[in-house]
């Protein structure tokens, strides 16, 4: 009894735990792309001249695009991006939350709390001089 | 170039003085295992099982939230472990949960009125968590490019490199962040923080990788690893500062240095209700949480009619802390009994004092002080100069206690409207007219 028992509990949480590591991986390898298509970005903002186009490459292919799309492009794209890496931040909360519950730990506190910036820092300044 | 091996940086631990610097300094916790059963002799406590056992379902009902506003009394004679028990129950708590413990005689001060030190004493045991969230680039410089216009005037443009373990990328920069990296004198190699929000540099300490750059380097060069995953990453961190702190912030300019000097002073009931007023939207918001902690008073005793009247008040908030008392008298005169009635200019016989310590032991000790006033006044009536047990027992029966008018009250309810057995009736009556 107590065996299986144990066996289940060890699959559970070491796949919680994979779940986890799993999802900061997603997490760089978004952010990767939000860099290069930043880059990207910068590239053709300093070099164009609008109205020509411009070479850019969409994954395995090259493309030739006026100027002004392939800006459109990249900024669609690097919206879409922000907007899944705060998803996946999102859900690594709710994947820890599970595998602590799973471990038995107390739940991490305050973290589904607004965030208030400013005044926190004017709070923690003048606590900690 | 020869590999260099990996270094892991150290974990930094604090070594805790193992020494006996106050009495109570060996107690950890309370020494329970997972059922809330007290072993013998576990975590510095020795003994009292049952007390502990008492102790641990308190605790349990503080983590859960489900005891703020009520009060706990510990009662023994000298000796028998009652502040080793709150000690215990503090340990035990953790850091998240807001502990202040003080002895009653503490109260009795000059500079303070004995109001205002009771309640910077329960608003010190009312915590509130927030939370700040920023996003930060961090990683290690790999080239520094400024470029100076030719022309002499104009603005500096310039490329930061910047990598981790994982990627690398090219940022542009303006101007202003181009001064802030001169200022930070950061260079290749160095493993650097970049605030989006603020836009401020901080310099976390050089790449091992980098360490044979130099054959000599400063005394204050850190050396850490190269930062690992994103660049750009979300930091969020939540803290959790009691009501009393954000109360000395805010009601003097420099309040902050008055937190070390302890010299509070008495804090304006504007500032408390502003603060009150914010702590309150905030939670509406979602901003914040309150942490309700514990106030341990030792010494109970001490306090007057006064301050149990307070307390009672204080108690009934709807942010307040669980308070322990402990003392080592048994039931004795409350201190001021005899001053309140002084106070009233009532003098009262003693065995009218005797009734009314009864009666404030079977209803409450508010209805006993009312009961004072009242009793004073039929005392008066019948023109004596003292309260005798007849006038206790007048005001008695003139003035009922919660208890006697809740049971009055179901006793008679027929005879009220919209009660609920007469409804049925009075709906057969309204369809058959």
């Amino acid at each position: 009894m107590d065996i299986e028992k144990t066996q289940q509990f060890l699959i559970q949480t070491e796949t919680a735990a994979q779940e986890i590591l799993i999802t900061k991986d997603e997490l760089v390898a978004l952010d990767f792309r939000r860099q290069k298509t930043r880059e990207a970005f910068r590239a053709l903002k300093n070099d164009m001249i609008p109205g020509e186009k411009a070479w850019m490459s969409v994954g395995n292919m090259f493309v030739k695009t006026r100027t002004l799309k392939a800006q459109n492009l990249l900024e669609r794209e690097m919206k879409e991006l922000d907007k899944d890496i705060s998803d996946l931040h999102n859900k690594l909360k709710e994947q820890v939350k599970m595998l602590r519950d799973l471990e038995g730990k107390p739940e991490l506190k305050g973290f589904d709390l607004q965030p208030i910036t400013k005044e926190a820092d004017i709070i923690m300044k003048a606590l900690s001089k | 170039m020869a590999a260099i091996p990996s270094v892991k940086v150290a974990e930094v631990r604090e070594f805790s003085r193992i020494e006996r610097i106050g009495t109570h300094s060996h107690i950890r916790g309370l020494g329970l295992d997972d059922a809330l059963e007290p072993r013998e002799v576990s975590q510095g406590m020795v003994g009292q099982l049952t007390a502990r056992r008492a102790s641990g379902v308190v605790l349990e009902m503080i983590r859960e939230g489900k005891i703020a506003g009520r009060a706990v009394l510990i009662a023994g004679q000298p000796g028998t472990g009652k502040t080793a028990i709150a000690m215990g129950m503090a340990q035990a708590l953790g850091d998240n949960t807001p502990f202040t413990s003080m002895a009653g005689s503490e109260i009795y001060s000059l500079e303070m009125s004995k109001t205002e030190a009771l309640t910077q004493a329960f608003r010190k045991s009312i915590g509130v968590r927030i939370k700040e969230e920023t996003e930060i680039i961090e990683g290690e410089v790999v080239e520094v490019q400024i470029d100076r216009p030719a022309t002499g005037t104009g603005a500096k443009v310039g490329k930061l490199t910047l990598k981790t373990t994982d990627m690398e990328t090219v940022y542009d920069l303006g101007n202003k962040m181009i001064e802030s990296l001169i200022k930070e004198k950061a260079q290749a190699g160095d493993v650097i923080t970049i605030d989006k929000a603020t836009g401020k540099i901080s310099k976390l300490g050089r790449s091992f990788t980098r360490a044979r750059d130099y054959d000599a380097t400063g005394p204050q060069t850190r050396f850490v690893q190269c930062p690992e995953g994103e660049l750009q990453k979300r930091k969020e961190v939540t803290h959790t500062v009691t009501l009393h702190e954000i109360d000395v912030i805010n009601s003097r300019t420099q309040g902050f240095l008055a937190l070390f000097s302890g010299d509070t002073g008495e804090i304006k009931s504007e500032v408390r209700d502003q603060i009150n007023s914010k702590v309150a939207e905030w939670r509406e918001e979602g901003k914040a949480e309150i942490v309700p902690g514990v106030l341990f008073i030792d010494e109970v005793h001490m306090l007057d009619m006064e301050c149990f009247s307070f307390l009672n008040r204080a108690l009934e908030d709807d942010m307040a802390p669980v308070l322990i008392m402990a003392t080592n008298r048994g039931i004795t005169k409350i201190r001021g009994t005899k001053y309140r009635c002084e106070e009233e200019d009532a003098e009262m016989q003693e065995d009218a004092l005797l009734v009314l310590t009864r009666l404030s032991m079977e209803t409450s000790l508010r209805y006993a002080i009312q009961l004072i006033t009242v009793a004073n006044l039929i005392a008066r009536k019948r023109k004596a100069m003292e309260i005798a047990v007849e006038d206790i027992k007048k005001a008695y029966s003139l003035f009922l206690d919660e208890t006697r008018s809740t049971q009055y009250l179901k006793d008679i309810q027929d005879e009220f409207m919209f009660n609920e057995e007469d409804e049925q009736q009075s709906e057969v009556a309204m369809e058959t007219a």
